[in-house]
Formats: structure tokens, sequence, C-alpha cells
């Protein structure tokens, strides 16, 4: 592979993202690498806030369940609009390192 | 040869000397784990340098607050790539066409935070190369702004803006020595 492989690939990027609808566009990002996780968009101090709510047994416990709920509902002013997804506490635990 | 430097504190030097690194998605030029790159075994001094003003700007902005230890580590390493395994943004009709590439997608994307917007565009571009060519890029090679905590030895006209090497591919790392500073 070389330089000019690279180039005509992407072009050929450059040529489907006109073909590509807003909405296509917008789930393609909103899907992208990890998932729902990397969705899940705090300002680090709301995140502290946020976790200042768990004990360490919830922190190591998956969170899909209806405690997070309650959690969410705890912190909802503190936390900017967010779509409600699956994650469990070690996705939230990578976010904060 | 590619070559590096990660700066961080000493906490999470000795983690990374027992576990590796692991990988990470924040960045702003998307996932990856981020060194100050260098060819010239004479540019290692100026790479330290950037490694010890990263640190400096991390600690500062507390990011090393609850480590048990906020000493200064610098991580050298080298690179196992070869050149078809690095996207290089340097390399003028690929900035162009990321250029392009992000005029047609900014403004069509929601995003809730301007920096993960950042970052995830150049994620998705990276992404989208891989997917056209069929082939996973183990390193990103791209010119980022200094530290501002950076004490500048000659002028950024003569210097320009440093390499950054986004490791995206883990197993290329090859940890060559850790260095201690004492805090500043």
């Amino acid at each position: 592979m070389n330089n000019k492989m690279i180039l005509e690939s992407i072009d050929e990027v450059l040529n489907r993202l006109d073909s590509i609808s807003d909405e296509a566009l917008q789930a393609k990002y909103e899907n992208h690498k990890c998932g729902p996780v990397g969705r899940v968009f705090l300002e680090s101090e709301e995140f502290i806030a946020f976790m200042m709510n768990q004990t360490l047994e919830e922190h190591l416990a998956p969170v899909n369940d209806s405690s997070y709920s309650q959690l969410i509902e705890i912190n909802k002013n503190l936390i900017k609009p967010f779509k409600r997804v699956s994650v469990t506490n070690d996705d939230v635990y990578m976010l904060a390192v | 040869m590619f070559k590096g430097t990660h700066g961080t504190c000493s906490s999470n030097a000795d983690s990374i000397r027992a576990n590796g690194f692991r990988y990470s998605n924040v960045g702003l030029r998307g996932g990856g784990i981020y060194f100050w790159g260098y060819l010239l075994d004479d540019l290692e001094a100026y790479a330290k340098d950037l490694a010890i003003a990263w640190w400096r700007f991390a600690k500062k902005k507390g990011d090393y607050a609850k480590a048990a230890s906020s000493r200064c580590s610098v991580i050298f390493a080298d690179f196992k790539v070869e050149t078809p395994d690095i996207l290089d943004f340097e390399v003028r009709q690929v900035r162009e066409q990321f250029i392009v590439y992000s005029q047609k997608v900014y403004d069509r994307i929601k995003g809730i935070n301007p920096e993960q917007k950042i970052s995830t565009i150049y994620d998705l571009f990276v992404s989208d190369v891989e997917d056209s060519l069929g082939k996973s890029f183990k390193m990103i090679h791209v010119k980022v702004q200094v530290p501002k905590t950076y004490k500048k030895v000659l002028p950024i006209d003569l210097m320009g803006q440093p390499s950054c090497y986004v490791i995206i591919n883990l197993d290329c790392i090859e940890i060559t020595r850790f260095e201690e500073f004492n805090d500043e």
C-alpha cells in the first residue's frame, strides 16, 4: 500500500459522504467507537457529583438496573442533555480515567 | 525509527510499567495513546521537555490530584511501525482532504461537547479511511500546539509545531525507559 492508495481511499470516503443523509451521519456519529458509552458526556465536575452518589459496590456492579435510573434522577439537574443508554460501571470508569 | 515521549505522573507510570498502556478514548485528535514524536536522537531532549511540559499542564489541571505520587515521569518508547501503517495528517494532500471531510460533516452532526465533536471527527475520518482501504492504521501523525507550560528554547517560527504520534495499535509500543523528575 502506498500513499496514492490512501489518497484514493480518502477520495472515495469524501464522495460517499455526499450521499449520506444527515440522519445517517448523525447516527454514525452517535454510534461511533465504543457504542453508547462514548455518548454519555458529562463535564468533569458533573461527573464527580454523579459519582459521589455511588458506593464502591454500586460502582463495581452493573448499573443497568433500576438503581441506575434513580441515580440519573437524583442528578438530572447536574447532567446536560443526555441519552439514556445501557452502560456498565466499567464503561463509566473508562471515561473517568 | 519512530520514537516518542509520554509525560505522566509517577503513579500512572508505575501502572504502565506493570500493565502496559491502556487504550484511551480521550484525546483531541481521536482515541489512542499520545506521544511527542521524533525521528532523530538529537530531538530526544526536545521531546522530553514537551512531555514534562504536558505533565506540568495536566498537574495544573488537577489530573493527578488523586494520584499517590504526582511526580513527573517521562516514558520513552519506540514504535514498531512501517510507513504504510501510519495515517499522516501532515502530508499536505491528506490534510487538505481532511479539511474537506470536516467541512462536509462538522455542521451536519450535533455534538454536545465541541472538543468531543472534534475528537470524534478525527476518529470517524480514520475509521472511514480504514474501511475504504480494508486495513487498520497503527499510528496517526499530526502536528499539535505546544503545551502552554512549555518553556520555549527556540522561537516557534524556527521549531514549527511539534509532532504528535497517536498510537492506535498498542502492540507497536516498545517502552525503552522511564525517567522521573522532581516536582517543579
